[in-house]
């Protein structure tokens, strides 16, 4: 949690500084993206990244899914945010080729019983992370962003019956988005 | 005089409010041997919760790894959270591969089940409250021990077990475990290690496959179980859910969907973690439901 409101406060303050900072002309500086892997598995997951200065972007997130099946129901919603600091600048694309990030993330699951609908509980989980990605980009429009990520998951119990718990974590994304 | 008791207030303050968040850390001993013929395959770890006068309930967790790789600390952090929730909690080790075929592996957990059941007082266990939880391989042994810990073709011969059957446990977690040894042999490549196991082919060995596949012990009056599935059904989960449904047992099947046996989604959509499919949220809940509705509060 400190980690996602250090983002946002830095977020705050390096918005305005975006607007003169020697990027190119007409250059792409906005990303809306999703991650593909979640459509196919029962979720979707979208994602607004703008830069706010030079080899800085911030990105905000969120997602929502139904992963439990069988005699189960589930519903995720996840909201989170990133902080890159892109190692180079090229051209019209600001905002492409390798990055650095700090992630954070929280999401909270909740679970049902599928024939009855009575439900059984929630869990949170918080996670924070430091990633490295790289951001492909093909005619100029579409990128397709790789990354991995070292960090913390805590999971919290949302009955209070099981007792927090942190572990860590290895994280693989891959976001596909359009640069406008 | 005042200044000590200003001290001692909060001190006694912080000292009862923090078990009441269950963030007492659990008392730890590990490599507790079950079997000593066995060197470290015949070890066990404890996660023990705080000292009190109850027995608790309790997880016994076998892990996996294809019966050939794995270690007890996999469970570490599950072990130490359950543990922190007042559970007590066993991690075992067992004979693997190449020199640990069947039923070497199931003996041994059956052994550490019965360890456990006969030295109940030493660890504030309650031997009728105690529910086998495994993960892939450690899933498929955790079934066998939930129906066939009372059968004598696979009882331990160890001290603990003294070669006969033991009482099966009060409940089940099998996660992402085959259940139907004969089906996992035609997937995923797993042929070969399953005809190391059984030393050979179902159709060669079919007396020793059905004797290690928990779904040919299902009957009436089995343990309750709880079956937490793969995006992939492989070695029969789906067939034992049904099987033990039909049976008239106690058993729910959580699915999660996209969840690739080590790597899961949690919480971020779309985005893969390395882990488990028991340390998924949806499977921490259903533990948790599962847990104090067959065996109840620790």
């Amino acid at each position: 949690m400190k980690l996602a409101a250090a983002l946002v406060v830095v977020a705050a303050l390096v918005a305005p500084a975006r607007a003169d900072d020697g990027m190119a002309d007409g250059a792409r500086d906005t990303v809306i993206a999703t991650q593909p892997l979640a459509a196919i598995t029962r979720g979707l997951a979208l994602a607004a990244e703008r830069r706010v200065a030079t080899h800085w972007s911030v990105v905000v997130l969120g997602g929502l899914r139904g992963g439990a099946l069988g005699d189960y129901s589930s519903t995720t919603w996840e909201g989170g945010g990133e902080l890159r600091w892109w190692l180079r600048e090229r051209g019209a694309i600001a905002i492409a080729g390798p990055y650095l990030a700090a992630h954070a993330s929280l999401g909270r699951t909740s679970l049902a019983m599928s024939a009855t609908g009575a439900p059984l509980g929630t869990a949170w989980g918080f996670e924070q992370r430091v990633d490295v990605g790289w951001r492909f980009t093909f005619r100029g429009r579409v990128a397709l962003t790789p990354s991995v990520g070292l960090g913390a998951h805590e999971d919290v119990d949302g009955s209070g019956r099981l007792a927090a718990s942190t572990r860590p974590t290895v994280a693989l994304g891959l976001e596909l988005g359009c640069m406008f | 005089m005042l200044l000590q008791q200003g001290v001692k207030l909060p001190l006694f303050a912080a000292l009862a409010i923090v078990p009441a968040l269950g963030c007492v850390a659990p008392r730890e001993l590990h490599d507790v041997t079950y079997d000593p013929r066995h060197g470290d395959a015949g070890r066990l770890d404890l996660y023990l919760p705080e000292l009190d006068d109850h027995a608790h309930a309790t997880v016994l967790f076998i892990h996996g790894g294809s019966w050939t790789t794995g270690d007890k600390s996999i469970f570490a952090a599950a072990g130490r959270r359950l543990a922190s929730s007042g559970f007590a909690v066993a991690s075992t080790n067992y004979r693997l591969l190449p020199t640990g075929v069947f039923p070497d592996d199931a003996e041994d957990c059956m052994c550490a089940y019965a360890y456990l059941r006969a030295h109940a007082a030493d660890y504030a266990i309650d031997p009728e409250r105690i529910v086998v939880m495994g993960y892939s391989a450690g899933g498929h042994l955790a079934g066998l021990v939930g129906l066939a810990a009372d059968d004598p073709a696979l009882a331990s011969d160890c001290d603990a077990a003294g070669g006969q059957p033991v009482p099966r446990p009060a409940a089940v977690i099998s996660a992402s475990g085959p259940q139907d040894l004969r089906v996992l042999w035609g997937q995923f490549g797993m042929g070969s290690t399953l005809e190391r196991m059984f030393g050979g082919t179902p159709d060669a060995q079919p007396a020793a496959y059905a004797l290690g596949s928990p779904i040919t012990h299902v009957a009436p009056g089995a343990p309750p179980f709880l079956i937490i599935q793969d995006a992939i059904d492989f070695g029969g989960m789906v067939a034992m859910s049904e099987a033990l449904k039909a049976a008239g047992d106690q058993e729910t099947l959580l699915h999660i969907s996209g969840s690739a046996h080590v790597l899961e989604q949690w919480d971020e959509p779309g985005e893969y973690e390395a882990g488990v499919s028991s340390d998924a949220p949806e499977a921490w809940i259903a533990t948790e439901d599962f847990l104090f509705d067959t065996v109840g509060a620790p």
